[in-house]
């Protein structure tokens, strides 16, 4: 009984080990997606870009939604334009302040956007549509792929729709002229 | 992540039972709070009688008393586990299938489930001889350290799932 139990000992621990080393050549480099706050984002450098949403993926706990980019030069009056109901004034203007134009090589972005109940807080009641126009100023991914995280949005109408709860991890830095 | 599993999870998010559980108010943070609440019930009782194997409350508790009293309540959270895991994946199956953190998790679920295979099909039919007194067999406690690592592994990769 005592041999058995030692034999079973054995064999599960060696299960065991077995199964770690598995579990460890399983994981590889991923595509990440990360979608709660901002740490896996560069909040050094803002984008701004314009464009047609293609994709929506509405609700919580966040929203996904693609954006076909079609210009990413500022707007003429961009110094002059104010921040989204319910912004956070430091970080809005810091951001609209660090806007340069997305110069990525990606024609679409994925934007991810805060989840229903917290657009509807900053003024949002309704899901964007299919085809819709909007403009965005954000931060990429830090891992540097199609991802981008609105600070604040704009509708066609010119409604701006802010995005930001929790702290940037690093201050953004005013772009250069 | 492999094209077939990820147009799976892709059309799975775009079903109609995906997007009500996104879209209908409250639904997604009530099955985030239910869900936790099964992790409470599942692992909390699992600790328990992982932490008799390795010895706690020798001589005052049998491990069979134990095992029986709290094993069906981990069963049962495992299940409110489960059900609440599996909706709230449909609404979000291919972000958070794409997620790194994602492999981690079904990874340590599968080997916390093989554990418990071993752990009943082996050393736990000798439970007699190490019912109160005597101390349990090593491969006992080291059944219950897996288990609870593993455990604890999936809550740290299902929580990793929104920030990997």
């Amino acid at each position: 009984m005592n041999l058995l139990r030692r034999l079973l000992g054995c064999r599960s621990s060696a299960v065991h080990l077995a199964a770690a080393a598995a579990a460890a050549t399983i994981i590889n480099a991923f595509p990440v997606l990360a979608h709660h706050g901002w740490s896996s984002f560069d909040t050094r450098n803002a984008y701004y870009a314009n464009g047609t949403v293609t994709y929506v993926r509405w609700g919580n706990p966040h929203s996904e939604v693609h954006l076909k980019v079609e210009g990413a030069d500022l707007p003429t009056n961009w110094s002059q334009r104010s921040l989204p109901p319910g912004a956070d004034q430091a970080n809005g203007e810091a951001t609209l302040a660090s806007a340069r134009p997305y110069g990525g090589e990606h024609d679409e972005l994925h934007l991810v956007l805060a989840g229903p109940s917290w657009m509807e807080r900053w003024g949002l009641s309704r899901p964007l549509d299919v085809g819709e126009k909007i403009e965005i100023v954000g931060f990429l991914d830090a891992a540097g792929d199609q991802d981008l995280r609105p600070v604040m949005f704009w509708l066609a109408n010119g409604q701006g729709v802010w995005q930001q709860l929790t702290a940037f991890p690093t201050t953004p830095e005013p772009a250069g002229n | 992540m492999p094209a077939l599993l990820a147009e799976t999870f892709s059309w799975l998010e775009q079903t109609r039972f995906a997007n009500e559980v996104r879209i209908v108010p409250h639904l997604y943070p009530v099955l985030m709070s239910v869900h936790v609440l099964g992790i409470a019930l599942m692992i909390g009782s699992a600790f328990i009688v992982d932490l008799r194997l390795m010895g706690y409350g020798r001589g005052t508790i049998p491990v069979t008393v134990v095992a029986r009293s709290l094993l069906p309540l981990s069963r049962a959270g495992f299940f409110i586990v489960l059900v609440t895991g599996l909706t709230m994946f449909a609404a979000v199956a291919f972000t958070v299938g794409s997620s790194g953190a994602a492999r981690w998790k079904l990874v340590l679920i599968i080997l916390a489930g093989l554990n418990i295979l071993l752990f009943h099909g082996g050393v736990f039919r000798g439970v007699a001889a190490w019912d109160l007194h005597a101390p349990t067999p090593v491969s006992a406690k080291v059944a219950a350290f897996m288990s609870m690592v593993a455990w604890t592994g999936v809550i740290f990769a299902g929580r990793f799932l929104a920030y990997s």
